[in-house]
């Protein structure tokens, strides 16, 4: 059987599980952000990163891949309409290399592997910080191409609560609300969706000029509901205890490709995580110790490599996967001196996997981390730092060096480099999942990857103006390949990559009210052969004309990603450029109403990497109160 | 030279096409299910799949896979037949006696009076089961059969022999025609230098020698070889995933690279020139097969639904005449022109044999 006809074949379960497929990543202790005029992590001093403010959003139907979108050297991937998979990338890195983490616990698919960005309730985040590089030392192992921090709503003294619903095309409607007192917060989010937007494409492509013809997207419906409560609470004057508990629910249909659509697949999942946190001081030094778990479950229905088949007839079984880490972290920090400060981290835990696919499997997960913070003279800051990962049988070392310099303490204008050095173990997936036209590898190694990049800033109250340019080089990547003694894609260390690109954002205030912001990320990424690597766009610009207001917001926005190759052979995937807009007003006391209407233009042709249409022009309404 | 050879090879063409148009075929197909595939478990049948078609007696000849969704085979390979303007179907049975002699079948061929067909086993089974070549005579059923010691990919007749590929490596077998044994392999192709993984993809025959092309996600390879013997005379590089080749009317060799949308057209000789012909654009995807009939070449993409006739003799170089999509889901697998104006698609996904007219 030619390997065309095989990949034809398995292209459709490949599709289905490629969010879920690989990606180790490591746990990570407490985050902090240091404030607005320094948008980075506490854990990645002087690297380039980014701050996404959820509050800058609020009268909008946001998901969190969206408000990603903003920040440069971020491509996301959906894969579909709302309520669909979407996946990141950070500067050309794929899903599994792209670290995510809540409150500084790392999120993983089923099999370990890419976050599914659509299950993550935005309106449950405060802000998110985007940390671009080789990471590995500062969040672990896995951060080849950076990580996206998600920070919950904090649980405060004060009284506070807030409500939104919105509904709008394609019975697409949410339901938010959160309160806070005394320390505590519960938030909880409801999303559904019809999906059954219209769009277009040509039957005849390869004739010039053909007609587009009209279809409505099916089995495209999803509904999800998440809850977030915190809990923090001082135990005396030098320790306070923080517990974070989040869960979710979905359950979708699975659409397939426009090509050959799968009307009976569906997804269920269900997952959550509980961490409790102790933090404390003894003198000038300070310490925390944590403790966390998480599990998921994802149920695929009526799903087969080849089509689609309906629930409970013969057959048509159920691929069912359960996935849970659990991990245990120390951390303490103290001065050395007058100009440095250390910090050393432990952690220790495991990760499981048991499903139809991909069986039982175990893992024991360690980690000890060492980083200074020393200030030099001159106005020149080093962050040296390096963490030991153990994951299962496979062990490396993360080294990371990190230098800024600031010509006085204050000043708007900074300069920043890096270099780090990390690697990425298999994902359970990789290593063991057999599913329909998918084999294990369980031979894998880690990939491995370094980068090094520089960047300038400045950084007043309201302007901000960034440029970074980075190069990464990636070797012994997992990559699946055909095997057609068996007709089925199997994964291999066969993958080199060299990927550099610049990034540059701005932020500048306007009259009346007006602010105006862009990101634009330039990416160049080839193999060893000089190929083009699939689904890197070279160009992704993101603009923002927004008003902030007492009684009048709006916005306007356009995304335009450029054309990107399908595959190593320069086949590609059209240019996409859409424009958002939405308008509100404070109706009454603390109640907004607020209109928007995403794809303004109606582009009904756009599609995602896989060919799955994405929707033409939707209007939603928001009512919103603060008190 | 090109041009005469060209000319030259159109006017016998024509002569052999015939005065008369083909009769309309019936516009669709349905191709047997359920317990017409003789499934091993009455409880779960599989699908036809079918796969590569031939013309003989005035019928066309499908083969058929018989597995289902997890491609897991059901039932025997089979040989579907029909008239084309008629759409009346029936069934050979390659499986032999137990049902597993001959499983999953892929393409078959015709030397004009007998068929061949690969069967290319059961990939769930260990040791696989039911790879082999099978002879059918066309009014009889099944006449021999021959286990084969690799899964074939592949095949083309010649007088004395009939060559496969194997799906697993770039090798190439043999089987005698007189004793209907394996007679010749593992013969090397010339394969791509990278990858982690080898395919022979088809095979035809040519001006006395055989064509083969090997192929991965990184490269193709075609080997002109010797018919006898098997040994590589010449090759040239086609493109990655180069999934099927087919002997154009003015005498080249067509072939379709699956990964880089691509068409090439082969020159034999000493070198073997290769020149891109035409490339598809981004939105058809996952070529599947190449066929020609007089100044056409035929070509399928499963993953747009479409298949495409393209006119190599088109003033300015080959250029698309027509395009048609056989419809949302279908996976289109082969295609069999029956004239210049008409030709008949497999299609793996909707299981079912469709009509094409073409509007140019």
């Amino acid at each position: 059987m030619p390997p065309s006809r095989a990949f034809a074949r398995i292209i459709a379960s490949f599709v289905l599980l490629a969010p879920r497929l690989a990606g180790a990543q490591e746990p990570g202790e407490s985050i902090d952000v240091v404030g607005q005029r320094l948008p980075q992590s506490a854990r990645a001093p002087a690297v380039q990163a980014t701050v996404v403010d959820a509050a800058e959003y609020g009268g909008e139907v946001r998901s969190v891949g969206e408000l990603l979108l903003a920040a440069p050297g971020v491509t996301v991937h959906p894969l579909g309409g709302p309520g669909q998979p979407a996946t990141l990338s950070l500067r050309g890195a794929s899903a599994d290399q792209s670290l995510v983490l809540l409150d500084g616990i790392p999120l993983q698919g089923a099999g370990g592997g890419a976050v599914d960005l659509s299950a993550l309730p935005a309106t449950l985040l405060s802000r998110m910080v985007v940390s671009r590089g080789v990471l590995g030392a500062q969040y672990g192992a896995g951060a080849l191409g950076g990580a996206v921090e998600l920070l919950p709503k904090s649980a405060r003294d004060r009284t506070e609560a807030g409500a939104l619903v919105s509904g709008g095309s394609f019975a697409t409607a949410r339901a938010a609300a959160d309160v806070s007192a005394g320390g505590a917060l519960v938030a909880v989010q409801g999303d559904h969706t019809a999906g059954d937007f219209d769009y277009a494409r040509q039957l005849t492509p390869d004739i010039p000029d053909s007609p587009y013809y009209g279809f409505t997207r099916n089995n495209a419906d999803a509904t999800r509901g998440s809850a977030l409560a915190r809990l923090a609470q001082p135990l005396s004057a030098t320790t306070e205890i923080d517990l974070l508990l989040q869960g979710s629910a979905g359950d979708r249909g699975l659409p397939g490709p426009a090509n050959a659509p799968t009307a009976l697949s569906r997804e269920r999942d269900l997952g959550g995580l509980l961490g409790a946190r102790l933090t404390g001081s003894a003198g000038d030094a300070t310490w925390a110790v944590r403790s966390w778990g998480r599990a998921d479950r994802v149920e695929l229905l009526g799903v087969q490599p080849f089509g689609d088949c309906l629930d409970g007839t013969p057959g048509c079984s159920r691929s069912d996967e359960r996935y849970s880490t659990a991990r245990a972290e120390a951390e303490m920090g103290a001065p050395v001196g007058s100009s440095q400060w250390t910090h050393l981290s432990v952690s220790g835990g495991g990760e499981w996997i048991g499903g139809t696919g991909t069986g039982s499997h175990r893992r024991g997960l360690v980690s000890a981390a060492a980083s200074d913070d020393i200030d030099l003279p001159a106005g020149f800051a080093a962050h040296p730092a390096a963490r030991l990962d153990a994951i299962g049988r496979d062990v490396g070392v993360s080294p990371a060096f990190t230098a800024a310099w600031s010509p006085r303490q204050g000043s708007p204008l900074s300069l920043r480099a890096g270099w780090g050095l990390s690697f990425r173990a298999p994902t359970f997936n990789e290593l063991f999942l057999q599913s329909g036209g998918i084999a294990p590898n369980p031979d894998l190694r880690p990939e491995r990857a370094w980068s090094v990049d520089a960047g300038i800033s400045w950084r007043a109250p309201r302007v901000q103006l960034s440029a970074s340019a980075f190069y990464s080089g990636y070797a012994q990547l997992i990559l699946y390949e055909l095997n057609p003694s068996a007709n089925q894609v199997k994964p291999f260390n066969i993958g080199t990559a060299r990927i550099w690109g610049f990034e540059l954002e701005a932020v500048l205030p306007l009259p009346a009210g007006f602010a105006a912001e862009a990101a634009y990320s330039f990416l160049h990424a080839t193999n060893d052969a000089g190929q083009d690597l699939p689904y890197r766009p070279p160009h992704r610009l993101f603009a923002r004309l927004a008003r902030t207001g007492d009684r009048l917001e709006g916005y306007a926005e356009s995304s335009f990603t450029s054309a990107m190759p399908r595959n190593s052979f320069d086949v590609r995937l059209a240019t996409q450029l859409v424009f958002n807009a939405g308008a509100g007003v404070r109706a009454a006391g603390p109640l907004w109403i607020d209109l928007e209407v995403k794809n303004l233009l109606d582009d009904q042709t756009l599609e995602d990497l896989f060919q799955y249409p994405l929707p033409g022009r939707s209007i939603a309404v928001v009512a919103r109160a603060r008190l | 030279m090109k041009k005469k050879l060209f000319f030259f090879a159109a006017a016998v063409a024509a002569a052999c096409s015939g005065r008369y148009q083909a009769p309309p075929a019936v516009p669709s197909i349905s191709l047997p299910a359920g317990a017409d595939l003789r499934p091993y478990d009455a409880a779960n049948p599989g699908l036809a799949r079918p796969a590569q078609m031939v013309m003989l007696g005035g019928s066309a000849w499908v083969a058929l896979g018989n597995y289902d969704a997890n491609y897991a085979v059901r039932g025997p390979a089979m040989l579907a037949s029909f008239v084309p303007s008629t759409g009346t179907v029936a069934l050979t049975d390659l499986g032999g006696s137990d049902g597993k002699q001959c499983q999953e079948a892929g393409w078959v061929r015709s030397d004009g009076t007998m068929l061949f067909a690969t069967c290319s086993g059961d990939i769930n089974t260990f040791p696989e089961t039911g790879t082999a070549i099978v002879e059918v005579d066309p009014a009889r059923g099944v006449t021999r059969t021959v286990q084969t010691p690799v899964s074939p990919s592949g095949l083309t007749v010649t007088p004395a022999r009939l060559w496969f590929g194997d799906a697993a490596t770039g090798n190439v077998y043999a089987v005698d025609r007189t004793s209907f044994a394996i007679a010749a392999g593992p013969v090397a192709l010339a394969c791509p230098s990278t990858g982690n993984y080898q395919t022979v993809s088809d095979l035809t025959l040519l001006g006395g020698d055989i064509y083969a092309i090997c192929s991965n996600s990184d490269d193709g390879v075609i080997n002109r070889l010797d018919a006898t013997t098997g040994s590589v005379k010449d090759h040239a590089a086609v493109g990655p995933i180069a999934v099927e080749l087919t002997v154009t009317g003015d005498g080249r060799i067509a072939v379709v690279s699956g990964l880089d949308n691509k068409l090439r057209l082969v020159t034999p000789g000493s070198p073997l020139s290769v020149e891109v012909a035409y490339t598809f654009g981004g939105q058809t995807s996952t070529l599947q097969d190449v066929k020609a009939l007089d100044q056409f070449v035929f070509t399928v993409a499963s993953g747009s639904n479409t298949v495409q006739k393209i006119d190599l003799s088109a003033r300015g170089g080959p250029a698309l005449a027509d395009e048609q999509n056989v419809g949302t889901g279908a996976s289109p697998w082969s295609i069999l022109p029956l004239d210049d104006s008409q030709a008949l698609v497999a299609n793996q996904g909707s299981n079912s044999i469709v009509a094409v007219k073409w509007a140019r």
